[in-house]
């Protein structure tokens, strides 16, 4: 017998009435100290600072440091924070312990806060996006953090084609690039064409933590031809190996390639500071002794004293390493399906195991190529009729059951319990499981031919077969798509499932090859959504949204390449181009609904199931972090939850050995 | 030498001058009955011709279908009773139900058997439906129970019947990778025979194709390949198709260690006396050189059994190997390389593994048997 | 012998040289290049526009058509200069520096375990034929042989960690992790180093010693193997004077081979030790398109190659003076 577990909800329905918001918030700072002697550093620092090797705590800090209200307990210094990623992937690596974006997503997730910068404001009639940064911040090497970094990541970096190929596009209003101006040492603005409305929310997320990367000009002028000494630097670049200086520089700031880790030079604002370059796969970073957050009773942060970071080529040895005891905090790629290996190994491991929600509204989207190169493909994938009798076809509580241990619930491809656009009709419609109903559409759609084996037959006569590819290193995907094959053939569709690498199904979506995908359905929360709809509207040339990259081609090429959507799918484009320059949130809500409505309408996307959790792994007297949490790409993993302030208690982990 | 021991002489009985007559046995016969002598190859091959056999009638011997999924999910194998929970001895034997829960804590299945379910096992039994040769309509299995479930090996994550995957698997596993390998081994010895026996320019330059070969990364030429390879073939030709390429190019270390013996062999005395009979390279290769090396032959047969099996689910990696549904024992050992299965659902990797272990020891034998029959000198 | 040393150098080269054309254009087999690949690595949210992209291709030469691509990489390669990874944006040389070391000092190691007990092995299997000692490792060699690697990997991993509170992965556990050098430290590292190199390790033991049996087999049932047993010569000496000298040729044949091997090969010393090898590079390079990366490892491999099987040569007439080249 398998018992269906209801996912508990509490969690999500804290986070709603929360509304986002552009207006300028400086909650965070404030509270003076009133002598600079209150300020308290860790040991290791006190014992620097004894030996005069590095400036008192007051020097350090900033004159009014941000003072974190620790979500507990104030804490102890002490402690190793161990975690561990897997081939470097993606997102997880870069902000594995927090990145500092100039502005962050509130502890909540629902809104945006200060952070490098105090505040910002739009003039001009909104055309003007004025950033006013925080006073007094030290980098990590203990020089100033001004404007004239803005300065020069805009004007030498972001503008300059040896080192990107194009400006960066989310700075974009109407395919047009902004004039940027530095205000004065502690003001930068930047005016565009229209108001960029969700500036803030991406100065907050990607954008906002890859920029400061750049900002460390009194480090990087010296690979930058526009500031080095010309034949110093040719000496720099051939002693490196390299042959142009653009090559030294991207090494040397590494920003956007595999391995964000390999320069220990590099300046930094975030709360640990990379102490030597990865070695043998693990790599650790110390406490930054100029980081610029203290607590309520003025101890510098952070609490914790380094993070081991160690990554595995495979997900199974790093989950067997989860389950040995050797990590504290994991929340990136560990699957649920593995919970029963993580939940073993909690007492041996002297961890707990949490489980949070993510920003998937559905665990998968199926998409159909509506733009396939077959024509009666393409007409069968345009017929709503068909997309629906999919929907009703898949047996989604049996997804649940036997996939998910019985902890997830049919969903469509809404958005997560607690968006101001969750529709709980939309995110449930066309998921009963409904096979005869099925049928009946299908028979409907021009397709009540079958052959001697029960396979239907599509207008020429061929039997119809679909056919998907999905990427090899996502067992999950598989695992739902086996049972996509048995439920179709209920139905009298053949479906071919084929597994491959990652790369080779970016050159098929590219070339418009492929027929039917599937994806996990993430980013569909409030943060992203506004400013990043991968899946509900066609624009993103460079994502996984196979049902209408073509018309996102057209999009992006502004009509040279792939092809002129019509109809509702012309119709979204337009609302997203209105949602970039629009500042008012009651518009923005009614222009987020329509998008929705024409999505369910449309069936653009297919959900399978629901709210399934992810697994956290915390050591057990890991503090001051949430119960009951969320994660993932749209929150850059968790940094809402400021690990800067999480401690051990009695300063350091009970799974350490010794 | 041994080739030449081989060769038949004549066959028909002759009688000698003392009048009695002698029947002169031809070699095939004499290698036969010192085969049949080999206890252990001979068990081997029953062994094999069983497992053929049990491919080849796969519906009726699988007690379900392989993708039909039960409710009891990593379900571990049932065990078959003579005597029930009240000590009564049973002639007809007998499984019981399971009874699932799941663990509170690690939300695992934990399966108890259920003394009140007991399902009597039979043979014979009226099933699931399934297809005789592809062709026929049956529904008749050679083992089960009329109500209930009966899962021998066990079941995976689906709820599959282990057992009934690993008969279907062993269609693909115990077929088309056998003949990739029997290709690569003919064109390894034929190769190599070549390179070794002329020398010289002929042999320098399949010297320098097999350093090419083993130097230029497989990898891309896959990736190539599952471009090219038309979408509509049915599965299994795709797969196979693959696989034949495969063994285009995994010829080289048979040819090399051929070669390196050859070039040795080809200085005596009765290759030279084959050459002077007008004796053909390919007849030299295949009827004087190779039996030389029998032994390696069967060793190297032996080693890329398994290592075909396993290989295929590499292939699947690159996108070109076998699409589910379609199973075989190397994705069922892919399935099962996972930490949880290990720890939790052990069955699920014993299973194949065993199959594989024991169809290579069977051949190991089988090859074992046949080498020391084929030889004139084995006592 | 010289003579025959010189000529074989000169084919060499051309070899090398050949390997290396071969090598970039099977490279570029697959559909799309390396900012295809790149894109793929993205993750969402990250806009790349159809400008930045066509920037990209020729910010990175793919715009060149291959032969033009091909020379500038040779000659910059005949300059000691193998260019850049566009994936690590690192040059070639650097990061083949860092992985190469640690790859040999576990792939060395673990190729002269397979040879010192494999070959042993081989010799006591085929001697006593058929006894159970025989049988029994033939038992336990295809079990090594029938499960996967990978799997075999997972077992040791588990069993290590579940019941010898042993660490996952890594040279050091990670109570040394942070240490300085020590005694302590040392022997860590020597101890998860031999549990990895007896699990990688032992498919190759049991492929070698089969081969190494069965050759011996065919050599022992010989005519001068009795003749020699009539004249009265001791059976150790008898068997080792020739007959294995002969039986080892397999393994010299293929010798060459393994130099190669122990750099492609090696995911599973990733995987087991976790270390950062070349294997999982190539793997990656070779699959994400990054030319330079692959292509120079390519090279490497295939210089290794030709010494390789020239090594393999001169060691198969030493073994077998009949054999003329």
């Amino acid at each position: 017998m398998i018992r269906t577990f209801a996912p508990t909800r509490r969690q999500f329905l804290k986070l709603g009435g929360a509304a986002a918001t552009t207006i300028a918030v400086s909650g965070l700072t404030g509270r003076a100290f009133a002598q600079a002697s209150q300020y308290k550093e860790a040991p290791q620092l006190a014992e620097m600072v004894a030996a005069g090797s590095l400036p008192p705590v007051e020097q350090r800090l900033p004159e009014n440091p941000v003072v974190i209200e620790p979500f507990e307990s104030v804490g102890t210094y002490g402690g190793h924070l161990r975690t561990g990623i897997i081939q470097n992937r993606g997102f997880q690596a870069r902000s594995a312990w927090g990145p500092e974006p100039i502005l962050r997503i509130s502890r909540d997730g629902q809104s945006v806060e200060p952070n490098l910068a105090e505040s910002w404001e739009y003039t001009n009639d909104g055309k003007t996006f004025v950033l006013h940064l925080r006073r007094g911040i030290k980098w990590s090497d203990g020089e100033p953090f001004d404007a004239s970094g803005f300065d020069f990541w805009w004007n030498h970096v972001n503008l300059n084609t040896s080192l990107s190929p194009a400006p960066m596009a989310q700075f974009m209003v109407q395919g047009e690039v902004p004039t940027f101006e530095m205000v004065d040492d502690y003001t930068v603005q930047w005016t565009f064409v229209a108001p960029h409305a969700n500036l803030p929310a991406l100065l907050a997320h990607g954008p906002g933590g890859t920029i400061p990367r750049y900002l460390p000009r009194h480090y990087l002028e010296q690979f930058h031809a526009d500031f080095a000494d010309e034949t110093e630097l040719k000496g720099r670049v051939s002693a490196a190996g390299f042959s142009t200086w653009a090559e030294l520089f991207n090494n040397r700031s590494n920003v956007q390639w595999l391995m964000p880790f390999d320069n220990p030079d590099m300046p930094t604002l975030l709360p640990f500071k990379l102490g030597r370059s990865m070695q043998l796969n693990v790599l650790v970073a110390d406490r930054n002794p100029f980081y610029w957050k203290v607590d309520t009773e003025g101890q510098q942060l952070p609490y914790i004293d380094d993070v081991v970071l160690t990554n595995y080529e495979s997900g199974e040895v790093r989950d067997a390493a989860i389950a040995a005891g050797e990590m504290n905090w994991v929340n990136t790629d560990t699957t649920f399906t593995n919970l029963p290996l993580y939940r073993e190994g909690e007492e041996r491991g002297n961890y707990s195991v949490k489980l949070w929600l993510t920003d998937r509204a559905a665990e998968h989207t199926i998409m159909f190529n509506h733009s396939a190169k077959d024509p009666v493909l393409r007409e069968l994938y345009n017929d709503i009729r068909f997309k629906r009798a999919f929907s009703l076809a898949l047996d989604r509580q049996q997804i649940a059951d036997t996939v998910y241990l019985g902890f997830a619930v049919p969903s469509q491809l809404q958005m997560i319990p607690g968006s101001k656009w969750r529709n709980e009709d939309w995110a449930v419609r066309d998921t009963e499981y409904d096979p005869d109903g099925a049928n009946a559409l299908l028979d409907e759609a021009g397709l009540s031919n079958r052959d001697g084996q029960g396979v239907r037959q599509r207008s020429d006569g061929k039997p119809l077969i679909l056919n998907m590819d999905l990427p090899v290193d996502d067992p999950g995907s598989l695992a739902v798509a086996e049972l996509i094959i048995e439920f179709m053939r209920e139905v009298g569709i053949t479906f071919n499932v084929r597994t491959i690498a990652r790369e080779q199904i970016r050159a098929l979506i590219d070339n418009n090859d492929m027929e039917v995908g599937i994806w996990i359905g993430d980013k569909c929360s409030d943060a992203m959504f506004p400013h990043s709809p991968e899946w509900h509207v066609p624009y993103l040339t460079t994502g996984w949204n196979v049902w209408g990259m073509a018309w996102a081609q057209w999009y992006a090429s502004k009509g040279q390449q792939g092809e002129e959507p019509q109809g509702d799918a012309k119709r979204v484009q337009d609302l997203f181009d209105e949602m970039q320059i629009t500042v008012d949130e009651a518009r923005r809500l009614e222009i987020g609904n329509e998008i929705l409505e024409l999505n369910i309408n449309n069936l653009w996307n297919i959900g399978d199931v629901g709210q399934v959790p992810i697994p956290v792994i915390l050591g057990s007297n890991f503090k001051n972090y949430p119960e009951e949490g969320f994660t993932g790409f749209s929150w850059l993993g968790n940094y809402n939850y400021h690990i800067e302030q999480t401690y051990f208690e009695g300063g350091a982990w009970s799974g350490e050995r010794n | 030498m041994t080739a030449e021991a081989t060769t038949p002489v004549a066959p028909a009985p002759v009688a000698t001058s003392d009048g009695v007559a002698v029947r002169i046995i031809s070699p095939r016969r004499l290698m036969w009955w010192k085969f049949r002598k080999h206890k252990l190859a001979v068990a081997s091959a029953i062994f094999l011709i069983l497992a053929y056999l049990a491919t080849i009638f796969a519906g009726f011997v699988a007690p379900y279908d392989p993708a039909s999924r039960s409710r009891n999910l990593y379900a571990p194998p049932q065990g078959i009773n003579f005597v029930d929970e009240t000590g009564q001895f049973h002639l007809q034997p007998f499984v019981y139900g399971w009874k699932m829960t799941r663990d509170l804590k690690t939300l695992s299945p934990v399966y108890v058997a259920d003394t009140t379910q007991k399902f009597p096992l039979r043979l014979f039994v009226q099933g699931e439906p399934y297809k005789l040769f592809g062709l026929i309509d049956a529904d008749r299995h050679l083992f089960g129970v009329d109500e209930g479930y009966f899962h021998l090996a066990g079941t995976d994550h689906f709820g599959r019947d282990l057992f009934t995957r690993l008969v279907y698997g062993a269609q693909i596993s115990l077929s088309v990778g056998i003949i990739s390998v029997f290709l690569s081994l003919v064109l390894g010895l034929l190769i190599g025979g070549i390179s070794g026996l002329y020398g010289g320019w002929i042999d320098n330059f399949i010297q320098r194709l097999i350093e090419a070969i083993i130097a230029i990364p497989t990898i891309p030429l896959w990736l190539g390949l599952a471009a090219a390879v038309p979408r509509d073939w049915p599965p299994l030709y795709q797969y196979f198709a693959i696989l034949v390429v495969l063994s285009l190019i995994s010829w080289t270390s048979t040819a090399r260690v051929a070669r390196g013996r050859f070039l040795a062999l080809r200085e005596q005395d009765f290759v030279t006396a084959a050459r002077v009979y007008g004796a053909s390279q390919t007849r030299i290769i295949a009827k004087h050189l190779v039996p030389n090396l029998m032994s390696y032959v069967i060793v190297t047969l032996t080693l890329a059994i398994p290592g075909i099996i396993i290989g295929e689910t590499a292939l699947s990696f690159l996108g070109v190997g076998l699409k589910v549904p379609t199973v075989s024992w190397g994705v069922l050992l892919q399935e099962s390389q996972k930490v949880q299965i290990i720890q939790f659902y052990p069955w699920l990797w014993i299973g194949p593994a065993a199959c594989v272990v024991s169809v290579v020891l069977a051949f190991n034998f089988v090859g074992d048997g046949a080498r020391d029959a084929a030889d004139p000198f084995s006592r | 012998m010289l003579n025959y040393a010189i000529r074989r150098s000169g084919q060499m080269l051309v070899t090398v040289f050949v390997i290396s054309v071969i090598a970039f254009v099977v490279i570029q087999l697959p559909p799309g290049d390396f900012v295809n690949s790149y894109l793929a690595t993205l993750s969402g949210g990250n806009i790349v526009t159809q400008d930045a992209i066509i920037a990209l291709r020729s910010q990175f030469g793919l715009d060149e058509n291959i032969v033009v691509q091909y020379w500038r990489w040779f000659t910059n390669l005949l300059q000691g200069n193998m260019g850049i990874s566009f994936q690590y944006q690192r040059t070639v040389l650097d990061l083949l520096g860092e992985r190469l070391p640690l790859t040999l000092a576990i792939t060395i190691p673990t190729a002269i375990f397979v040879y010192l007990v494999a070959i042993p092995i081989g010799i006591y299997s085929a001697v006593r034929q058929y006894s159970p000692t025989d049988y029994l490792l033939s038992f336990v060699g295809f079990i090594f042989l029938a499960i996967p690697n990978f799997l075999i990997a997972i077992i040791a991993i588990y069993i290590g960690y579940r019941y010898f509170g042993g660490s996952v992965g890594g040279l050091f556990s990670p109570e040394y992790e942070l240490a300085p050098w020590s005694l302590g430290k040392v022997l860590n590292m020597l101890q998860n180093m031999s549990l990895a190199i007896l699990i990688i390790g032992t498919g190759g033991v049991a492929a070698t010693m089969r081969v190494m049996r069965g050759m011996l087999l065919d050599e022992l049932s010989q005519a001068y193997v009795e003749t020699a047993r009539a004249k009265g010569l001791s059976e150790w000496r008898l068997i080792m004077k020739y007959p294995v000298r002969v039986a080892v040729s397999p393994v010299l044949s293929t010798i060459g081979f393994v130099l190669p091997a122990l750099i492609s090969g090696t995911e599973i010393t990733a995987t087991v030790l976790n270390i950062p090898t070349t294997g999982p590079l190539l793997l990656n390079a070779v699959r994400s398109q990054d030319m330079f990366l692959a292509a120079s490892i390519i090279f490497v491999l295939s210089i290794l190659t030709v010494i390789g099987t020239f090594i393999s040569d001169l060691l198969l007439v030493w073994a077998d003076p009949r054999i003329k080249l």
